[in-house]
């Protein structure tokens, strides 16, 4: 740049600083406050945002390991003979009753027991297995869209159960949409 | 020794508190963020005129000058808890009331908005020269005009412009060289007819 053009643009520089400022129109303030003040304002406190972020967190390890213990006992108390359990529950509380958790890989919670469905009605939806351990017992694995018609189904039979004849305790166990309707060993 | 004036506290009242016309920027941002309306009603106060001029040299237009502060101001408000005081406040403001202005400018170039009012219907009626000058300034495209207004009328420094601009200091300075050569010409030609 030339001596003559850098003062030039000095020149230049220092009007359009004196020339170029322009004043806020009257009001703009008051209305932006008027706006600021009608919303809400942002947090005072801070210092409660890491506080309850911790806590969150915190909350969230507590109920997780709640989870897993929970699923745990669950876990061992159905393999310490579960199928006794619930069939007498099934005989106290009537013909349905809703059981507790089970993880098992096909199963989805709640599973429901419906006690005296016919043998001839129940080997309709598949073949009776043998089980050596259970004898008045089976698990009805249902896939999970079907879940309802089969439990209303069987809950029917069940009601209609002609008396004297051979019957059995169902559990229901809702499985992965995919999975096939099949009885089998509580 | 007295202390440099940034870095002394503000003065206190009789009663004890902060007077805010005497706080820095950054200590009113950070009472703001807490929610302190008062100290961001100084903010603005402080800073309408500059804002305005800032926006009204880049949009050229009085109504969206205006709704660029009035935006700008208010989404500072909203953001002010995420201000980190490791930048100037005014930086930041600035920047947040350019990329309005720039908004402004996007969608005129979109809707091919005319631009008869944009020769500027200044409410301070200029003298001849200031005319000139300021109808020179609205010939130039936008990113060469908002460098010349970031530098020259606001009289922010280089990095605060580059900062306030989005762009790297070298950028800047090419942009403010280039857009006083072409003002210059502008108002020789101008003068001439």
């Amino acid at each position: 740049m030339t001596d003559n053009g850098h003062t030039d643009h000095e020149q230049l520089a220092r009007r359009l600083h004196e020339q170029g400022q322009a004043q806020a129109p009257p009001g703009l303030a008051g209305d932006v406050m008027r706006q600021v003040r009608a919303e809400p304002r942002p947090s005072q406190h801070t210092w409660l945002r890491p506080v309850a972020l911790c806590a969150t967190v915190a909350v969230l390890l507590l109920a997780g390991i709640a989870g897993l213990t929970r699923i745990g006992g669950s876990g061992q108390s159905s393999s310490a003979g579960s199928a006794a359990e619930t069939h007498s529950a099934a005989s106290s509380a009537g013909p349905e009753k809703l059981q507790g958790q089970r993880a098992t890989p096909d199963t989805v919670i709640p599973e429901r027991q419906v006690a005296g469905v016919p043998a001839d009605k129940l080997a309709t939806l598949s073949p009776l297995p043998f089980c050596a351990a259970q004898a008045h017992a089976y698990a009805l694995r249902v896939p999970f869209g079907r879940y309802a018609a089969v439990s209303r189904q069987l809950q029917a039979w069940a009601a209609a159960k002609p008396a004297g004849a051979p019957a059995y305790d169902v559990q229901i166990r809702r499985a992965a949409a995919s999975a096939r309707l099949a009885l089998t060993c509580p | 020794m007295a202390l440099p004036r940034l870095l002394a506290a503000p003065a206190a009242t009789y009663d004890g508190r902060m007077r805010l016309q005497d706080a820095s920027d950054e200590w009113l941002a950070k009472r703001a963020a807490r929610g302190d309306a008062d100290a961001f009603e100084q903010l603005v106060l402080r800073y309408q005129d500059r804002l305005y001029t800032l926006a009204l040299r880049v949009t050229l237009s009085e109504p969206d000058a205006r709704d660029c502060v009035q935006e700008g101001l208010i989404s500072a408000w909203r953001a002010i808890d995420r201000f980190r005081g490791d930048a100037r406040f005014s930086t930041w403001i600035y920047r947040i009331v350019l990329r309005k202005a720039y908004d402004v400018l996007d969608r005129r170039k979109r809707t091919a908005e005319p631009m008869e009012e944009i020769l500027i219907a200044s409410t301070d009626r200029p003298a001849d020269d200031r005319l000139d000058l300021i109808a020179a300034l609205a010939t130039l495209e936008p990113e060469f005009r908002a460098a010349v207004v970031a530098c020259d009328i606001i009289g922010m420094s280089m990095d605060e412009a580059a900062a306030a601009l989005e762009v790297p200091a070298g950028t800047v300075k090419s942009r403010l060289h280039r857009g006083r050569s072409r003002l210059a010409v502008e108002l020789e030609a101008h003068r001439a007819s």
